[in-house]
């Protein structure tokens, strides 16, 4: 059967198929919509609101412990946290702002999701990546310093030897490393294989010359 | 832009062009049913958009097509190729036609997405020309690939 011969009894089919009312059509209306797009300010909602509930935390620990070190912790990974919520804020509107109905060609839609998930995952994982040692190393150092009677401090050896001080950095190193890899991993099962896909169909629309 | 009940209207009119997408892309009739409502929100979205001496038709087609295409699917259903929806085909076993018929939307279906949607445009009749302007490719690769998608599902069909 050739492609124009399936073409009579494929159009024969859908017009028999029982089609829905007035009212089921206003109901779907009602309900929410779930796109890549919507997924990702979605995401981004759920993270300003981590960010607020873990700068609360960080505040109590800045106001009330009794480390400094802590203390110093907690206030790099409070700005930290409100730098987030502004960031992610901003993008969620400009997401707002870039969102249009899908009404253009199929090329042109696809190139314009493809772009926003690539970007969304490159600054959540940028973001990441760059606070969480920023706030570690800084807030750690600052404290240490401050006051070397805190407890937290006095766990560390005044003086280490080479082989507790390759340790402390091989730790250091892996917790780094574990990190990208743990990031990674978590951006490719958000949209890595949908982002993949995107590509793959945008790839079969790039029309190769002839030789 | 069309006004609510006008709207409805249309959809209730056009709804086989959501229907047909919904079959070639959604394997279960669970994510038909979710692909088919994400269309109409969209559909609905862009309605400030529509001009009214565009037909309604291509303009639902091709927000049907970019919806489907770029659809993310539900984590928890894997993908999984379904035989054929019993509400659309019923295949006498007696009749080769039929038979013929399954094995044929069943090898539409294993197509990859971008040709899927040629097929279907095609299949309702749309020109190389329209059928450019809808996918963002020219008329003259809209030939090309179609001319492959002939080639692959002859073969399909001699495999089957």
């Amino acid at each position: 059967m050739e492609l124009d011969d399936f073409k009579t009894l494929y159009q024969a089919r859908f017009a028999q198929l029982p089609g829905k009312s007035d009212n089921d059509l206003t109901a779907l209306l009602q309900k929410r919509s779930r796109t890549a797009v919507e997924r990702i300010q979605y995401h981004l909602l759920w993270e300003i609101g981590i960010a607020i509930a873990l700068a609360l935390v960080l505040a109590v620990v800045l106001l009330t412990g009794t480390s400094t070190t802590l203390r110093w912790l907690g206030g790099f990974g409070l700005l930290i946290c409100l730098v987030q919520v502004v960031s992610f804020g901003f993008q969620y509107r400009q997401l707002s702002r870039r969102l249009q109905p899908p009404a253009g060609s199929v090329k042109a839609h696809l190139t314009e999701i493809a772009d926003l998930v690539r970007r969304f995952a490159g600054l959540y994982y940028r973001y990441t990546l760059i606070s969480l040692p920023i706030s570690f190393v800084f807030g750690g150092l600052i404290g240490a310093t401050a006051d070397d009677t805190d407890p937290a401090v006095s766990l560390v050896p005044a003086h280490m030897s080479l082989w507790q001080l390759g340790l402390l950095l091989l730790a250091a190193a892996g917790l780094m490393l574990g990190m990208v890899y743990f990031l990674k991993w978590y951006i490719h099962r958000l949209y890595g294989r949908y982002l993949t896909e995107l590509e793959r169909c945008l790839d079969e629309l790039n029309e190769v010359p002839e030789r | 832009m069309l006004s609510a009940p006008a709207f409805i209207q249309q959809i209730r009119q056009h709804q086989k062009i959501i229907h047909k997408v919904c079959h070639l892309y959604a394997d279960s009739p669970e994510d038909r049913e979710d692909l088919f409502q994400e269309i109409l929100l969209n559909a609905w979205k862009a309605n400030p958009g529509f001009r009214q001496e565009a037909r309604f038709s291509t303009w639902l087609y091709q927000i049907a097509l970019n919806t489907a295409i770029s659809y993310l699917r539900k984590e928890k259903r894997r993908p999984r190729r379904t035989d054929l929806d019993p509400e659309l085909h019923l295949p006498d076993a007696a009749d080769p036609a039929e038979a013929q018929y399954a094995d044929l939307y069943r090898a539409i279906g294993r197509l990859d997405k971008v040709d899927k949607a040629l097929v279907m445009l095609y299949l309702d009749d749309y020109d190389y020309t329209t059928i450019g302007q809808m996918m963002g490719i020219t008329p003259n690769y809209v030939a090309v690939k179609m001319s492959r998608i002939k080639q692959q599902l002859k073969q399909a069909l001699q495999t089957a």
